[in-house]
């Protein structure tokens, strides 16, 4: 069990994907992804997924 | 906070980096940069050879040879107080005063450091620069970044700086304002555990070496402990078995420490540092700068220290 000192700092960060579906694209502001492993971040470093802000951000994307 | 006399915001710390040296830089110019730095910059560099700069790399940490390498055009040195992923730290101060009797600027990006731990003006520094994106940010949602001089040398930049576009947007602005109200508190926690959590990582049997300028072995242990205020900084490197199958399992395995492609946050993450270079460099070229598949990068945040080594302890049961 963590403490709460810990815990504070993670609570609220998981969510439910499938469980969203906004009408406006909510906004990223987040400065990087979480990265699964170093296969991911290779995938990720080609493009495959969103994993540092100033390299590709989801709302900028849709705006370009 | 820097002790300089105006500070740049600028939109993420590429942006500063890149603002000041083609601000203080001009085709036929000479400049010497730390081989240890930002991958980036590194590119950055590239960049600036297009526009014929040239430019020199070298280890900073050997002061002997970098008085060598100075030319009659050489106009900026630039450096990283603490380097990126193996932590050694420079002698700011004499490779400031180099940098002055060849009437060189010193340009130092202390984003690993904050002015927290160091303040490198105060160390004979001319410009200090930084991605506000990592500590000052502090909650891995913002990206901004941070050049602080003189009047005198931003008034050179300023004008660059409009017309390069490197300017924040007041949101972020604003966001970057708040977090900095609790930056002495955040590092002061963060600045604590990793002192801890780097000598918890040298009694685990996985880990074969710790990279913390804070460790007595660590090779610049006594400049650090001379130059740095408050602690020793909060990135840790470790190594542990060249398996990168083996490395993934780890990274799996750990239940609160995330991933992430930045650092400085109030959360702990891992980098692992051989993933990000890949591409760029040879597996021998890798190897000739210490980044095996084993080497793991961390920032440490600000969670209670007896969850974060239980962590890295059970995930680190892997290797064994």
């Amino acid at each position: 069990m963590l403490s709460e000192n810990t815990e504070i700092l993670y609570r609220g960060t998981e969510q439910k994907p499938n469980a969203l579906s906004p009408e406006t694209p909510p906004i990223y502001p987040a400065s990087a992804y979480i990265i699964d492993d170093t296969r991911d971040y290779e995938f990720a470093n080609n493009g495959g997924k969103y994993f540092y802000n100033r390299t590709a951000n989801p709302n900028r994307d849709g705006l370009g | 906070m820097e002790n300089g006399e105006i500070t740049l915001i600028c939109s993420s710390g590429i942006a500063d980096i890149s603002t000041t040296l083609f601000s203080l830089l001009k085709s036929g110019d000479h400049a010497i940069f730390s081989k240890d730095i930002y991958g980036e910059t590194i590119e950055l560099i590239s960049m600036l050879r297009n526009f014929g700069i040239d430019i020199t790399t070298a280890d900073f940490t050997d002061i002997e040879t970098l008085k060598t390498l100075f030319k009659a055009n050489t106009k900026l040195v630039y450096t990283e107080i603490m380097a990126n992923p193996l932590t050694q730290v420079v002698d700011i101060e004499k490779i400031s005063s180099l940098a002055h009797q060849h009437n060189c600027l010193t340009v130092v990006d202390s984003t690993f450091t904050t002015p927290f731990v160091i303040k490198p003006i105060n160390f004979g520094a001319d410009i200090v620069i930084h991605s506000l994106t990592k500590f000052f940010g502090g909650h891995s949602d913002v990206t901004g970044g941070s050049i602080t001089s003189s009047k005198e040398i931003i008034n050179k930049i300023r004008h660059s700086y409009l017309l390069l576009g490197a300017v924040l947007d007041a949101n972020s602005s604003w966001l970057i304002h708040r977090s900095i109200k609790t930056l002495g508190l955040r590092m002061k926690a963060q600045l604590n555990n990793a002192y801890t959590l780097a000598k918890a990582l040298k009694n685990i049997s996985a880990v074969k070496e710790v990279y913390y300028p804070g460790l007595e072995e660590h090779p610049q242990h006594k400049l650090a402990e001379k130059i740095l205020s408050n602690g020793y900084g909060t990135m840790i490197s470790f190594r542990v078995e060249d398996n990168r199958d083996k490395v993934d399992q780890f990274i799996h395995s750990l239940k609160t420490v995330k991933y992430l492609g930045t650092l400085g946050g109030i959360r702990t993450t891992i980098a692992h540092p051989v993933s990000a270079f890949r591409g760029e460099f040879t597996n021998e070229e890798l190897y000739k700068m210490g980044l095996t598949e084993g080497l793991i990068r961390i920032s440490t945040g600000a969670e209670d220290i007896n969850d974060l080594i239980a962590d890295f302890t059970q995930a680190l049961e892997v290797f064994v």
